[in-house]
């Protein structure tokens, strides 16, 4: 088992960040995590593919999202923060099973 | 429930009469007298059995009263709970941690969405109108700019837009914060 990790570190703007992946031929996103600068936050959490499919979505997170997951992944997704009640960095990982 | 003040004077009254009574009783007293007396004293003592009774009806449907007033309280309180438990109940099976993370993010959205539309943008950052017109399009073709390149299309337009929009939102920060 081959796990490559995607760091995470983003700062809201306007509630919300958003980035690309780099495209996938063919893996697993096995876990996910993010978190916010406070332990207060609330932030919603979205993952979009090609299509525009949301093929994961996580709402009214607060400090943390940290979850186990089994997603396959094919292409380049959107990994999307939105309605963040602070301004602030972000940091994590998305761990990639190849 | 009865005055006590009331009750004195009543003995006081009663021991008047018994002291009148005793004095006559001691002395030639003619029939018509004892008779006024003797009515005068029963007279007194109806009105005290009277009043009496008229006081333990009234306290008693006082206390009547205040005890169906709690009861109904009570009851009413009893339904409610009941209704409030059952509730409870009905939802602790069937709502997930995860429905009341969405309802609580349903309900914060909109009051979120208008603070960094408003608040954030103008005040705490310290922007003009105009500004977060160019912040709210920025925002919108970066959302183009990451659906382009999910869809493996060309973005490098946008790119340049951006670019440009972010020039733009800085330096007017920078005037701002100059100024």
């Amino acid at each position: 088992m081959l796990l490559a990790p995607i760091e995470i570190s983003q700062t809201a703007s306007t509630g919300a960040w958003a980035f690309n992946t780099p495209k996938f031929s063919g893996s697993d996103l096995r876990q996910i995590i993010i978190k916010a600068a406070t332990a207060t936050t609330t932030f919603d959490v979205t993952i979009t593919d090609e299509y525009s499919n949301e093929v994961y979505s996580k709402e009214g997170n607060t400090g943390a999202l940290n979850e186990l997951l089994y997603l396959p992944l094919r292409g380049v997704y959107t990994v999307a923060v939105s309605t963040s009640s602070a301004n602030e960095a972000y940091t994590g990982r998305l761990l990639m099973e190849e | 429930m009865f005055n006590k003040k009331e009750i004195a004077d009543l003995r006081e009254e009663l021991r008047r009469l018994k002291q009148k009574l005793d004095i006559v009783a001691g002395s030639t007293i003619s029939k018509e007298e004892m008779e006024g007396l003797t009515n005068k004293v029963n007279t007194r003592l109806l009105e005290f059995d009277r009043s009496i009774q008229n006081k333990v009806v009234a306290t008693l449907l006082e206390f009547q009263k205040e005890i169906y007033d709690k009861l109904f309280s009570s009851v009413e309180s009893l339904f409610r709970y009941a209704k409030e438990i059952q509730l409870v109940d009905t939802l602790a099976h069937n709502i997930k941690d995860d429905d009341i993370a969405r309802v609580k993010s349903v309900l914060l959205k909109p009051i979120l969405e208008e603070r960094w539309k408003t608040e954030n943008i103008e005040k705490a950052q310290g922007v003009s109108e105009n500004l977060v017109k160019i912040i709210e399009k920025r925002n919108t073709l970066l959302q183009d700019k990451l659906k382009l390149e999910r869809e493996g299309k060309e973005s490098k337009f946008i790119s340049g837009q951006l670019d440009m929009l972010d020039t733009i939102i800085k330096e007017s920060k920078n005037e701002k914060t100059a100024s």
